[in-house]
């Protein structure tokens, strides 16, 4: 029988191919964007949890929050780290990374966009990185030594050994290669390509949040214990230090309680909240105290849009399935009649589902090979079938998510197909009651209403980037190259022994402005922290490193007072700053030229205000900048901003290059765009249009072809009613209008829905933004003219036929 | 072999009852053709679809070798109509999907035979239904008299007890309608019981007895002298 029956679902197969070919490339398609999602998921799940060791890791940061400003900082003072070491009988081990380089030299070769970051020699011991080659108890021990992962040992040797060769990550500091750790093996947040053994400052203030630190707890202690103990410890050490500063009466034997260190802290530093934070690694890829868990969100919103494509593909199935069940109601009939049972019915029913689940799953992994290149690119990754989570844990996954799709696709029709009256259809009676239409047309709705809701979002994301695109961010960033300076010497010039330099680049024909800047005008410092006003008063600013004419470059406005200039040189390198309208109006200065702001024991006076202009991903307001020229150790001003004439841009660009490496010797020129700096802020709202542009289409596709087969399920119902209609007179249009009517009002109203749900979720979205576009209401109304419009042509396609058919034909076919 | 009794079938809708079946008694011997003729909407199908165990009854009856049918269970009732029971419809009703050796092939998978056995019962009937040559062609490919040889063939093939044939001849020309008369006639000379649902009182005229309805009431019955003979 089952050989029987499956000769059936085949020959059935063959013979309706289009219904076929829907029915299956709308599942595959549904099924393949579940698994490239689920491949994500994996992935984005598999970080830091390579070994069970992991899982007693934790990373230290810190919380502090000062009169209204808050900040979390993933990173501990280099005297935590020591004290935690000294006198926590429950850590194991304590390893710090500092923020590292940005180049690797072997030979004559210099390799850039890596990172290399200095540790201690415990890395290995609290972060057990699978070392391929070297031995993880003495790699990092020697002073000099490095590991490279694995990646960046094939790019930079090839085939030779790297053991034991001799690296550089600057010219003049050497190391030897003494270990390699499998990175693709051990995917963790760590971005690090190699590292390499560093002596840390010995800095004995608790407040120098500098280094990445990772505590490894010892087997079988209470964890929770463990990480109140470490937080008492921390705010011992913090209450204690700040002695200096304020006048509380700090006891001299003994650790502080949490309680007395507090008040100490809140009396002698004004502090609200103080904590040192310690969250387990193995969540932070997806969610971090520190960082937030956009990933984590991420993975929501692509999980929701992947099961509603699946929903979508299984309405689909269900519905096309019952459409047909005219053409399979006779051999229903004919086996109830020779005895078959009803259940045995149902059980074929669902075989002919998962035949045809098969069919789109095999067709879906075709789809996934195709897909994922471009899914990577979109996401930034190297995602692949066969990648280091099993296979087989993948195919598991996929077999439940197939068994619930088979289930839902399959139980209606089966059920459905399984009931045919077999006298009534041997009879040659297929017409059913009018119940299960509704439900058809229910699915139909709720078809749409996804569609709808998907098409809209993507409209208004759109709008929303197309905006962002487009504002006025206070700045003008066209037309400006960067140099990325590499010689420390030239990074910590000071002011006046650059200026040659940037003379010799201004008198470059066609380059117009030049300056320096300790980062991107839209990207931090990295540092940032409390500056001291005079009324007891403290304001939390971002540090901005620049030189001369860096606001005549890129076009930021002045409010009051003046910007640095050459003429007040000896005043400008030692104690102004600029501020922008945001610390102004934080510090509550109606004149905040003259006024003054300590900043790390120096006290700074107030030269000047710009205008305020739009920080990264704009999701933020402005903060609180402070702008200063003097040469500072810690903050070197590593870039060169060069303002071009747009006339001749590319060879002025030449010429500037040509003329930096007569400046720079021995280094190859890395410079880019500040334009394209920018896109990179802007992709994270990229990939969530283009995430968006695929899903809207796939599923509006997958809808319309729905509608497509249920309108020929209902144009080959009614086939008899047309004829009737046509020979008493009626008009092809008025027959066309007949047809669209239901399904019009089906699609609308589905659209209406969509227009609140996605309302909600966009209202939502739009509040993230500082700068957000007034609700586009038009495209609402746009998508629902979409949906009727091609609504309309696909039911009239179908209507057409019928329509134009000789009644006589129809008839008599009944 | 068929015992039916003071049966009674109603139809019903929001506002309308009709009544197919008005108390129905009839009996059938083994071995006999009898043929149910009557006007369009008499209830003659609906009693041959009750007697087929494909439509239930309100009140009545209905036992076969003295088991009483109506009241089963579905499941039963399906057991049972798959061992003894075959059927051939107006409009042959063969699945599109499968080829002539294939459906022929369905009763006896359904009655659990062993593949070798079936297949050569399947070729023994083909070969008697002169239709060997046409084995593997699908349903679509052959003519109308064809098919309803093949949906005969099938009603046979588990040599059940009872053929229920509704109106066989209806969809054929009267040279093809004959053909398939002639058939059913060996079959039950064969032995087969058959019960026939007709319009044609030339097609009545090959059975052993006719039974004429009207409104769900048998008005009167016909043996039929010329055939009759064997059985009485």
């Amino acid at each position: 029988m089952f050989k029987l029956n499956l000769k059936i679902a085949l020959r059935n197969l063959l013979k309706n191919k289009a219904y076929t070919f829907i029915n299956i490339f709308g599942l595959s398609a549904g099924l393949a964007s579940f698994i490239v999602i689920l491949l994500y998921l994996n992935f984005e799940t598999s970080f830091d949890k390579w070994d069970n060791q992991l899982k007693r890791v934790y990373r230290a940061g810190v919380h502090l929050a000062i009169g209204d400003e808050e900040a979390k900082w993933p990173w501990q003072s280099g005297i935590f780290s020591k004290t935690i070491a000294e006198r926590s009988s429950e850590v194991e081990s304590i390893a710090r990374i500092n923020g590292g380089s940005g180049v690797l030299i072997y030979d004559q070769d210099f390799f850039y966009d890596v990172s290399v970051r200095g540790t201690d020699s415990t890395l290995l011991q609290t972060i057990p990185f699978t070392l391929t080659q070297g031995d993880a108890k003495t790699a990092l021990a020697k002073p000099n030594s490095i590991i490279l992962s694995k990646s960046l040992a094939e790019r930079v040797f090839k085939s030779e050994n790297p053991v034991g060769k001799v690296v550089k990550i600057n010219p003049n500091d050497s190391y030897i290669v003494t270990g390699v750790w499998d990175d693709k093996q051990n995917p963790s947040h760590i971005v690090a390509d190699a590292f390499y053994r560093w002596k840390f400052p010995d800095d004995q203030n608790w407040g120098n949040y500098n280094w990445a630190t990772y505590i490894k707890l010892k087997e079988g202690v209470d964890a929770a214990k463990a990480i109140e103990n470490i937080g008492r410890l921390y705010l011992d050490g913090r209450a204690r230090s700040s002695r200096s500063a304020g006048t509380a009466k700090i006891p001299q034997n003994g650790l502080l309680s949490v309680e007395e260190a507090k008040a100490i802290l809140k009396e002698n530093n004004g502090s609200a909240y103080d904590e040192a934070v310690l969250e387990p690694v193995t969540n932070i890829n997806m969610s971090s105290y520190f960082d937030g868990n956009t990933k984590e969100k991420t993975l929501y919103v692509l999980s929701a849009l992947a099961i509603f494509l699946l929903a979508i593909a299984c309405i689909n199935f269900t519905n096309l399935a019952i459409a047909q069940a005219g053409s399979r109601a006779k051999e229903i009939g004919v086996k109830k009649v020779m005895g078959s049972y009803k259940s045995a019915l149902i059980r074929q029913f669902f075989m002919e589902t998962l035949l045809q689940c098969g069919m789109a799953f095999f067709l879906s992994l075709i789809l996934v090979e195709l897909l994922l290149p471009s899914f990577n690119q979109l996401l930034g990754l190297e995602l692949s079938l066969y990648q280091y989570r099993a296979l087989g844990f993948l195919l598991l996954q996929v077999a439940g998510v197939l068994a619930v799709v088979i289930v839902l696709a399959g139980a209606y029709p089966a059920v459905y197909l399984s009931g045919f009256n077999p006298a009534m259809v041997l009879k040659g009676n297929y017409n059913r009651s009018a119940k299960g239409i509704w439900l058809r047309k229910a699915l139909i709705i709720v078809q749409f209403f996804i569609a709808g809701t998907f098409l809209i979002c993507f409209l208004v994301i759109s709008a929303q980037l197309t905006y962002m695109r487009n504002k006025d961010l206070g700045f003008n960033g066209e037309n400006v190259m960067i140099i990325n300076i590499q010689n420390l010497a030239t990074m910590q010039m000071a002011t006046d022994r650059f200026e040659p330099i940037r003379q010799r680049l201004k008198r470059i024909d066609g380059v117009m402005e030049v300056t320096r800047s300790s980062n991107y005008p839209w990207n931090t410092s990295g540092s940032s922290g409390n500056a001291d006003l005079e009324q007891e008063k403290s304001v939390m600013v971002d540090d901005r490193f620049i030189d001369y004419d860096y606001f005549k470059l890129l076009d930021i406005k002045l409010v009051s007072g003046r910007f640095f200039e050459p003429a007040h040189f000896k005043a400008d390198t030692v104690n102004a700053a600029i501020i922008n309208e945001t610390a102004a109006k934080a510090a509550g200065w109606k004149d905040p030229v003259g006024q003054k702001i300590n900043r790390w024991g120096v006290e700074w006076k107030i030269v000047g205000v710009v205008r305020d202009f739009n920080a990264p991903g704009f999701e933020t307001q402005p903060k609180a900048a402070l702008y200063r020229i003097n040469d500072n150790a810690n903050f070197s001003r590593r870039y060169v901003l060069i303002k071009i004439a747009p006339e001749n841009f590319a060879s002025t660009r030449q010429k500037v290059i040509d003329e930096w490496t007569k400046i720079e010797t021995g280094f190859p020129v890395r410079d880019r765009l500040l334009t394209d700096t920018f896109a990179k802020v802007m992709q994270k709202y990229d990939r969530l249009h283009r995430i968006m542009q695929a899903f809207s289409f796939v599923t509006f596709f997958i809808s319309l072809m729905g509608i497509f087969a249920l309108a020929a399920f209902t144009v080959k119902m009614r086939t008899k009613e047309i004829a009737v209609r046509k020979l008493l007179g009626s008009s092809t249009g008025s027959i066309l209008s007949l047809l669209n009517r239901d399904f019009m009002f089906l699609v609308i109203g589905a659209n209406g829905v969509a227009v609140i749900a996605s309302y909600v979720i966009l209202r939502k979205w739009l509040s993230t933004f500082i700068y957000q576009i007034e609700m586009p209401w038009m495209l609402y109304v746009l998508t629902i003219i979409v949906a009727a419009v091609t609504t309309l042509l696909t039911v009239s396609f179908q209507a057409w036929k019928s329509a134009n058919t000789h009644p006589a034909t129809a008839l008599k076919y009944e | 072999m068929i015992q039916i009794e003071k049966l009674f079938k109603v139809y019903k809708t929001e506002d309308v009852e009709t009544t197919a079946i008005n108390g129905i008694d009839m009996t059938v011997k083994e071995g006999e053709f009898v043929s149910i003729m009557g006007p369009s909407g008499c209830g003659k199908s609906t009693l041959l679809n009750i007697m087929g165990l494909l439509d239930t009854a309100e009140k009545g009856t209905y036992h076969f070798f003295g088991k009483e049918l109506l009241q089963l269970s579905s499941r039963d009732q399906s057991d049972f109509r798959r061992k003894n029971m075959g059927f051939v419809f107006q409009n042959f009703n063969l699945i599109d999907e499968l080829s002539v050796f294939e459906n022929i092939e369905l009763p006896l998978i359904y009655n659990k035979v062993p593949s070798a056995e079936r297949k050569q019962r399947v070729n023994a009937i083909i070969e008697r239904m002169n239709i060997g040559h046409r084995a593997s062609h699908l349903p679509q490919q052959l003519s109308g008299g064809q098919q309803q040889r093949v949906a005969v063939a099938r009603a046979l093939v588990h040599q059940p007890r009872l053929i229920l044939a509704d109106e066989p001849t209806g969809n054929l020309d009267s040279s093809h309608g004959n053909e398939v008369m002639e058939l059913l006639c060996e079959m039950n000379e064969a032995g087969t019981t058959i019960v026939m649902v007709t319009h044609s009182s030339h097609d009545a005229s090959f059975t052993n007895r006719i039974v004429n309805l009207k409104d769900g009431h048998i008005i009167n019955q016909t043996v039929n002298k010329s055939r009759a003979t064997e059985l009485i």
